[in-house]
């Protein structure tokens, strides 16, 4: 019988149904606007089918690929920080498809749906992968298609966006290409679980060349401080749905890439503390360029440039706690952003203005989007009662336990970005609600609201069992830290 | 001046660091790990008398799957920034009405076509016997295309049947894949097909399907980016 739980299932469905769409946009172009939702429905079954092994058995899942056992094949390795991302892409890619069937309205949708398919779909691919040189063309499949997308409205804006964007993507592909080189040049293998055995001879500054270039890469895509010039440009040129998918869970996934690399490949620890020096100021001028804008959406980016900062500072902590602290912010951010974004959107589809100030009235003439978007905004600047405190509190104590002249300044800049973080986003909150007497016809749409009370109500349950949320990323954060057991899944062949 | 001195100090000690990596590292020498191991065993495993294409294919196949995705990815996204709708591409070919080249360049160009096309189709067919395969044969087809545009900018090759022949060859690749699920080996892309003799041409199982794919379909993608970019050029030269 065939295991239809197999990881590569999560990878070959949003292929597949890219590929049917091309077909079906020459003939039959109304079909294609569902394919991007099937794709990723087979996909939430796979993950459904994984979720008991994840949670309470060996907690990894390894498939093979052309019947040869790792490092002679690439190989998918889902353990359960791979899962967290999956899920994430797989529920917002099912969220946002839907969105998307009723926001984008354009005679060229057929290739856009393509496109979209292959974006989510290659954040899983990311997130899954036990190969490294697959990992990089995982990479290429997802960052190719956000170019595509970015440039989607083809006006002046996207077009720099797109260009920009482009040029910095593949130079990131270019350097995670030289890294993978030569890391094969010195192993003679590929494999993520094998490189990990090899590569324990080697001493810190042989591994220090292969890992500058892949952390340099990943890093331009996770948007890491000074290499961060496209992201404020590119998530808001493109259309709102695309948005969500590339600030909630894309820069994530490079994130996830950096600590896959680092923890799992590289046993690198002597070379964490470092990151402070990119996490500290892309937490800093995230927040406080964030706190400048009049674009709402170009404010969402940089607000997803700070968070990325606070997970990756909480990374870098190290401890057990903070890992996993980090490990429930990327949940808290990747729901909660992607929820604003797609409120934005839904604004913007009746007043075409990414303005703030023409954001004014909105929450009384949108009840629903605008109560939605207070939700989001609170849970993301970390206010009780929703996730963001209970993910954010994790964070700070994680802090206090490991403090030292270093981690105090940590604690003041988390706190104080916070409150900035909050100030933008009640300025936001209050132009919303502050009233207008303006008779124009801006109402709901009924079809993008699916889309984002679903996202809310993700939110709000997850909001509701904040002890149980971290308790499970802190089993990530544990499964995390003892590699010997990920390089034994994949090698031994044994655990399915 | 002082940047580019400081660019070319950047660029040394790239070079500098990736020099000193690689010489605590012996070159050529038996040390490659997997590399042996498929110098040693491929053609028994596979069928394939090319090396090459049986490490791209079968051990490395998922990535070759990764990297058709990636010039989909590219045709798909230069479509969409470069559509134009019927109408404004009859529109755009009365206001460029483009010199063609000459009889004889025309004419030459349609009479080698065939032949081009031919030696494509040959280099996809023997990759797993010869160097060559799927993408470079593709690759030929579309040159081919791309001449027949040269010698006469106003043809028009059918945009929906080349979306059809990729989105085919696409599908093609990943049911193949997913067939080898349901196969004893259970897993992506296993090798479910009689290996044959060595060096025939119906040899080395799913390789030579998958081999005809990657070609259409790269071929095919090609020549569609040719067609979306020769659309959208004006006639002096710059784009829109």
């Amino acid at each position: 019988m065939v295991n239809f739980n197999d990881p590569v299932i999560l990878i070959a469905s949003p292929l597949f149904f890219a590929f049917l769409a091309t077909i079906f946009s020459a003939f039959y172009k109304k079909a294609v606007k569902f394919f991007p939702l099937a794709a990723f429905l087979v996909n939430a079954v796979v993950l459904l089918l994984n979720i008991n092994n994840i949670i309470n058995g060996a907690g990894i899942v390894i498939s093979k690929t052309a019947g040869m056992n790792p490092p002679l094949s690439i190989n998918m390795a889902m353990d359960k920080l791979s899962f967290l991302i999956a899920s994430i892409a797989t529920i917002l890619g099912i969220l946002v498809s839907i969105y998307n069937i009723f926001y984008i309205k354009d005679e060229r949708d057929s290739k856009f749906y393509s496109l979209f398919t292959l974006l989510v779909g290659g954040i899983t691919w990311i997130s899954v992968t036990g190969d490294l040189f697959n990992l990089f063309v995982a990479f290429e499949v997802t960052s190719i298609a956000a170019f595509g997308l970015v440039g989607f409205e083809r006006d002046k804006d996207a077009a720099e966006a797109g260009f920009k964007y482009l040029v910095l993507g593949i130079l990131a592909g270019m350097l995670l290409l030289i890294g993978v080189v030569l890391l094969y040049t010195a192993t003679g293998t590929l494999n993520m679980a094998d490189i990990a055995m090899k590569i324990s001879s080697f001493s810190f500054f042989q591994k220090l060349v292969p890992f500058t270039f892949i952390f340099l890469g990943l890093a331009i895509e996770g948007a890491l401080f000074p290499l961060n010039a496209w992201l404020p440009d590119a998530h808001p040129a493109a259309p709102s749905g695309v948005s969500a998918i590339l600030s909630g869970v894309m820069t994530t996934s490079s994130i996830y890439a950096i600590i896959r690399v680092t923890v799992t490949i590289f046993n690198y620890y002597s070379v964490i503390p470092f990151f402070a020096l990119f996490a500290v100021p892309t937490l800093f001028f995230g927040e406080v360029s964030a706190f400048f804008q009049k674009d709402i959406k170009r404010m969402l980016a940089y607000s997803t440039i700070g968070q990325t900062g606070l997970i990756f500072l909480a990374f870098e902590i190290g401890s057990e706690n903070a890992v996993g602290a980090s490990f429930a912010q990327i949940i808290n951010h990747s729901l909660s952003k992607a929820m604003l974004f797609l409120i934005v959107g839904a604004f913007i589809q009746q007043t075409n203005s990414r303005d703030v100030e023409s954001l004014k009235g909105m929450g009384y003439k949108m009840k629903v989007s605008g109560a939605f978007f207070v939700l989001g905004a609170l849970s993301l600047a970390g206010l009780p009662p929703f996730f963001g405190f209970a993910s954010k509190i994790n964070i700070l104590l994680s802090v206090v336990d490991n403090l030292n002249f270093y981690t105090v300044s940590y604690l003041v800049l988390i706190v104080a970005m916070s409150l900035v973080e909050a100030a933008y986003f009640f300025r936001v909150i209050k132009i919303l609600y502050t009233r207008v007497d303006s008779e124009n016809n801006i109402h709901e749409n009924a079809g993008l609201l699916v889309s984002i009370i679903a996202l809310g109500l993700v939110l709000v349950f997850v909001s509701l069992f904040p002890a149980q949320t971290i308790s499970f990323t802190k089993s990530i954060a544990s499964q995390l830290a003892t590699r010997s057991y990920y390089i034994q899944a994949v090698l031994g062949g044994g655990i399915r | 001046m002082i940047r580019s001195i400081f660019y070319s100090l950047f660029l040394g000690l790239i070079i500098a660091a990736v020099l000193m990596f690689l010489v605590a590292f012996p070159f050529g020498q038996n040390k490659m790990g997997v590399g042996q191991y498929y110098l040693d065993n491929t053609v028994k495993e596979t069928g394939a008398s090319n090396v090459v294409t049986a490490v791209t294919l079968e051990y490395r196949g998922f990535d070759t799957l990764g990297e058709m995705t990636v010039l989909f990815a590219a045709a798909t996204g230069v479509s969409l920034i470069f559509y134009l709708s019927d109408e404004e591409k009859k529109k755009k070919k009365r206001e460029n009405n483009r010199t063609k080249a000459n009889f004889v360049v025309r004419v030459g160009s349609r009479i080698i076509f065939p032949f081009v096309i031919l030696f494509g189709i040959y280099i996809i067919l023997h990759g797993h016997l010869t160097p060559g395969g799927g993408f470079q044969g593709g690759a030929v087809i579309a040159s081919g295309v791309l001449m027949l545009y040269l010698a006469n900018p106003d043809i028009q090759i059918g945009r929906n049947k080349l979306l059809v022949t990729e989105g085919l060859a696409g599908l093609t690749y990943v049911l193949i894949g997913l067939a080898g699920l349901f196969t004893p080996a259970k897993s992506f892309l296993a090798n479910f097909l009689p290996l044959g003799t060595p060096g025939f041409i119906l040899s080395a199982g799913i390789l030579l399907p998958l081999y005809i794919a990657v070609g259409v379909k790269v071929g095919s993608e090609f020549s569609g980016i040719i067609d979306d970019l020769f659309s959208t050029i004006d006639e002096n030269g710059g784009e829109e």
